[in-house]
């Protein structure tokens, strides 16, 4: 069909649009294509008479189409065949359709080569951005490598190592050529964590991107070098493994000081013995995780009088002989593989699990192991002994609480029993066991409450019945218990210091109550510990001024105990400091402890008192045993050759009365004669 | 991956890449061998490739009329390829002299392209960067200072979706760049789909863009309609992309042979 422009544009449009569309390029793509096929049928609707006029529209045609990105050859090929179809003659057809071929060919070659070259110029600035970044990035990574103050390692993923930086032969003290012939796996740690080595299996398999650990190396001089280690792959542009990077920081300090830390959290620092947590966190766990029929047993050790020790020689040997001790008892836990532990002071346990049955032994062996002197030096020595508290249960039935108190309960116990003894938990002993821990909570301040008071007991003469002395015997009236007899106190206050303030009391009081009565003298007690204070002397001195007393007005009772410590000179010169003034010296409870006869020459003593046990087999109504009778006038026979007057304690009844008078005693003491009773005496 | 970000990717131009095979069907000469290839390949089995490149060309050009029109002189153009003729800033400058645009791309020709291209107007940049990587391309100071974010931004996502996989979960990362939006800015995309060919021709389609950087995710109408989520779209909705505000309805024919989703929102 022949087009005809100038009658019909709207066909014409239709036609370029059809062609257009033919050769890939959209009808409806936008106002842009709609312009186009309107411009082109503008463009041809006008017919072309000369040939300069057809080779003008040719090359418009060619220009609009390029211009609207109309380039593949298919474009061509239907503009050339919708030209054909216009009412032209040959020539000018030709001319056209010529004009098109070569505008079109010619801009799109012009094109073509304009767009090749920038693309080709943005290539290689593309390019040329990537080597400069590359560079800079070689050039980052190389300062980065070099000058890190964290040890830097590569190596390929068979484990060769490639490249280590200074920091890192710092770290190890190996070269870059040590590194370089060396391997991954040659760094390996004897006690490295398993994980570490499967992670790192993974990493260079490709199945981990990185791991970070705490690992420990060796320094080349054998040392053991803490890193946090942080293992990264990296992978190549087909996404494979080619590289591992290990950046290494030497925490070797922070860990030694970690462990050290950990080590003083959970340790006593004078004997280097687990602490009260550790043992707790030990006894914890082994209660969480018993092993079937298992037992826990927990054995609470406290050394006799060593708050005696510390007092009286210095803290400085005090800890001397805790060390000594915690050494010995160490060595005897290790055998049996239990865990000692230092609570506080002078209070030690231990913690053993497994079988029933040893507990007794280990508790004995543990005692024996403190039977020998502890030696200080070439001059002194100090004789400790311990008294053993323990609990025994099934693990299955365990509480930590329960068998702490249980057993400390059994620790105090043992003491009440006598020193040195082994003492098993028995709940029965529960509720005598806290009055104790009443009592010894109360102590403090008990002279200050005003809950303390004083009885007299009459010592009597046997050879005129006249009143001899009497003894201020101290009473507790303690508002929960009541009535308390120093048999009750006495010791708890001698642990814990709260004795010396009572002793004074004791002193004072009985110089006021001496000073309103007519009793020729008074005897007191004094407690060792009362001895090693530096103001005894002056503190009796000062009772006596006060109530205008002669020193020859008070006797001082002191107990055989004071022989136990004669090695040390205080006591012993405090007592000839008071014995020389007048004050008299009394030996009280002969015959209950070592009855050291010998020691009591070395001693300013007065007098002498016989244990009131002593006398027990003198009370009975069976016939007395003559040999006990002998021994008894044999002592007191020897006392009075020491120039000491000899007082019979305990005397309850008229026989006992006869027997001490004929066993030569000069004094007689005890229900018999009088009881003891507060004041005002009746 | 542990590459360093510092250390760009080389420069394979024996790869085709999806901006210069987009410009190929275009009918421009920004491409290489590889390129040509690649698109000539698709073409024996879908001759309709450049006439759908067309037609989405022709969305971004009644897109930003439209967004012109509604006083937006904005736009970020992320995944703007080669900016050949009818591209945005020429579209957008000539309806509004001194319209602000910024292109982004990944591919580093593209870039070095179109900094040539654009050499000599200062209204128009375009600066490397990833669409999957919002927080970093909303504080690249080119950016910041070339666009004002107190003022409606036109963000223009043109066929640039299908090239981002599920795995880097296109709706979040819309969702970083329209909390940085000022209300009133425009979310323009254009999607293919496979809803509505054969799925041997689509399948084939996304085995061919397997070798470049960027492989195809073709996704439904609904899975469009959802990256609009926080927009309100502006009529008529997400539809075929010859579907959208056409210049001359009735002269819409086949609108399937172009499956391309389209669709402007505005943030309100």
């Amino acid at each position: 069909m022949t087009l005809r422009p100038s009658a019909d544009l709207e066909a014409l449009i239709l036609a370029w649009d059809q062609a257009l569309t033919s050769a890939g390029v959209p009808p409806c793509a936008g106002a842009d294509s709609d312009r186009l096929s309107e411009r082109l049928a503008r463009a041809t609707g006008t017919v072309p008479t000369s040939t300069l006029a057809a080779e003008r529209l040719g090359a418009e045609l060619a220009r609009m189409l390029v211009d609207a990105d109309a380039t593949t050859p298919a474009v061509v090929w239907h503009a050339v065949l919708l030209v054909g179809r216009l009412p032209l003659e040959a020539e000018i057809l030709a001319r056209v359709q010529s004009a098109l071929t070569f505008g079109h060919s010619m801009a799109t070659q012009r094109r073509l080569l304009a767009q090749q070259e920038a693309i080709h110029q943005a290539a290689i600035i593309a390019r040329d951005r990537v080597a400069v970044a590359l560079r800079e990035s070689e050039a980052r990574f190389r300062a980065l490598f070099g000058q890190a103050p964290v040890g830097i390692g590569i190596g390929d993923t068979s484990g060769r190592i490639l490249d280590a930086n200074d920091a890192l032969q710092r770290m190890f003290g190996y070269s870059l050529a040590e590194f370089q012939n060396s391997r991954v796996e040659d760094f390996m740690h004897q006690d490295d964590a398993a994980q570490v080595w499967q992670d790192y299996a993974a990493l260079v398999a490709g199945d981990l991107d990185e791991f970070r650990t705490e690992k420990r190396y060796l320094h080349k001089d054998g040392h053991i070098v803490w890193t946090n280690l942080s293992v990264s792959l990296v992978r190549g542009a087909d996404d494979e493994p080619v590289f591992q990077v290990a950046v290494m920081e030497d925490v070797t300090e922070r860990h030694q000081l970690q462990e050290q830390l950990l080590h003083e959290a959970t340790h006593d620092s004078l004997t280097g013995l687990p602490n009260r947590a550790l043992f707790l966190q030990q006894l914890d766990a082994a209660i969480a995780s018993p092993e079937a029929g298992g037992q826990i047993a927990v054995l609470f050790l406290d050394l006799d009088g060593f708050k005696f020790v510390n007092d009286s020689r210095g803290h400085l040997v005090g800890d001397r002989v805790l060390t000594a001790v915690a050494r010995r008892l160490a060595k005897t836990a290790a055998k049996h593989a239990a865990l000692l532990a230092r609570l506080a002071g002078d209070e030690f346990v231990v913690l053993l699990t497994g079988q029933a049955g040893r507990l007794q032994q280990v508790a004995e062996d543990l005692l024996a192991a403190l039977a020998s002197p502890i030696q200080l030096d070439d001059r002194q020595s100090v004789h400790v002994r311990a008294s053993a508290g323990v609990v025994e249960l099934p693990v299955l039935d365990a509480n930590a609480d329960e068998l702490l108190r249980a057993a400390d309960l059994a620790l105090h116990a043992a003491k009440e029993d006598g020193r040195g003894q082994v003492v098993a938990h028995d709940p029965r002993r529960t509720a005598h066991q806290l009055t104790n821990f009443t009592i010894a909570m109360n102590l403090p301040g008990v002279v200050e409450r005003g809950e303390l008071a004083l009885a007299y007991q009459p010592l009597v003469r046997l050879n005129d019945g006249g009143l001899h002395s009497v003894e201020a015997l101290l009473r507790w009236n303690h508002p929960q218990l009541g009535e308390l007899s120093p048999d009750l106190f006495i010791r708890l206050a001698e642990e814990n210091s709260a004795i010396i303030p009572i002793g004074r009391w004791v002193l004072d009081q009985a110089c006021l109550d001496l000073a309103g009565s007519t009793w020729p003298t008074v005897n007191i007690n004094a407690s060792v510990r009362q001895l090693y204070s530096p103001t005894f002397v002056e503190d009796i001195r000062r009772a006596l001024d006060r109530n205008q007393l002669s020193p020859e007005q008070l006797r001082i009772e002191i107990t055989e105990s004071v022989i136990m410590h004669d090695s040390d000179p205080g006591p012993l010169a405090s007592l000839r400091v008071l014995a020389d003034s007048g004050v008299r010296i009394v030996m009280d409870d002969f015959g209950t402890g070592y009855s050291n006869l010998a020691a009591l020459r070395r001693f300013p003593l007065h007098e002498l008192k016989l244990a009131g046990t002593f006398l027990k087999g003198l009370g009975t109504e069976r016939e007395v045993d003559a040999v006990d009778l002998k021994i008894l006038a044999t002592l007191v026979d020897l006392a009075h050759s020491l120039g000491l007057v000899v007082t019979a304690e305990g005397v309850e009844t008229p026989a006992q009365d006869e027997r001490v008078r004929t066993i030569g005693c000069d004094i007689g003491q005890g229900w018999y004669y009088g009881s003891a009773a507060p004041l005002p005496w009746p | 991956m542990t590459r360093p970000s510092w250390v760009t990717d080389g420069i394979d131009l024996s790869r085709p890449s999806a901006s210069r095979v987009y410009d190929f069907y275009l009918g421009g000469f920004h491409n290489f061998s590889s390129d040509r290839e690649m698109a000539e390949q698709a073409m024996k089995d879908w001759p309709d490739l450049p006439l759908i490149m067309k037609s989405n060309r022709a969305f971004l050009r009644r897109a930003v009329t439209y967004l012109v029109g509604q006083g937006v002189r904005q736009f970020l153009d992320i995944g703007s390829g080669i900016p050949t003729v009818g591209n945005v800033h020429e579209v957008a400058q000539e309806l509004a002299p001194g319209a602000r645009v910024v292109y982004v791309d990944i591919d580093p020709v593209a870039v070095a392209h179109s900094e040539a291209i654009l050499m000599g107007n200062p209204d128009a940049i375009v600066v490397s960067g990833d669409f999957r990587q919002p927080e970093k391309l909303l504080c690249e100071p080119a950016v910041t200072q070339h666009l004002d974010f107190d003022q409606p931004i036109a963000l223009l996502l043109v066929a640039l979706l299908h090239f981002v996989d599920d795995d880097a979960a296109p709706a979040e990362v819309i969702g970083a760049f329209r909390d940085a939006l000022a209300p009133g800015s425009y979310l323009a995309l254009s999607h293919a789909t496979h809803e509505l060919h054969p799925s041997e021709l689509t399948e084939f389609h996304r085995n061919l863009y397997r070798q470049t950087a960027t492989p195809m995710t073709m996704r439904s109408r609904a899975e469009v309609e959802s990256l609009f989520s926080g927009f309100d779209l502006v009529e008529p909705g997400v539809v075929l992309g010859e579907l959208w505000q056409p210049v001359a309805p009735a002269d819409v024919q086949d609108p399937e042979r172009f499956p391309l989703w389209a669709g402007v929102g505005r943030k309100p």
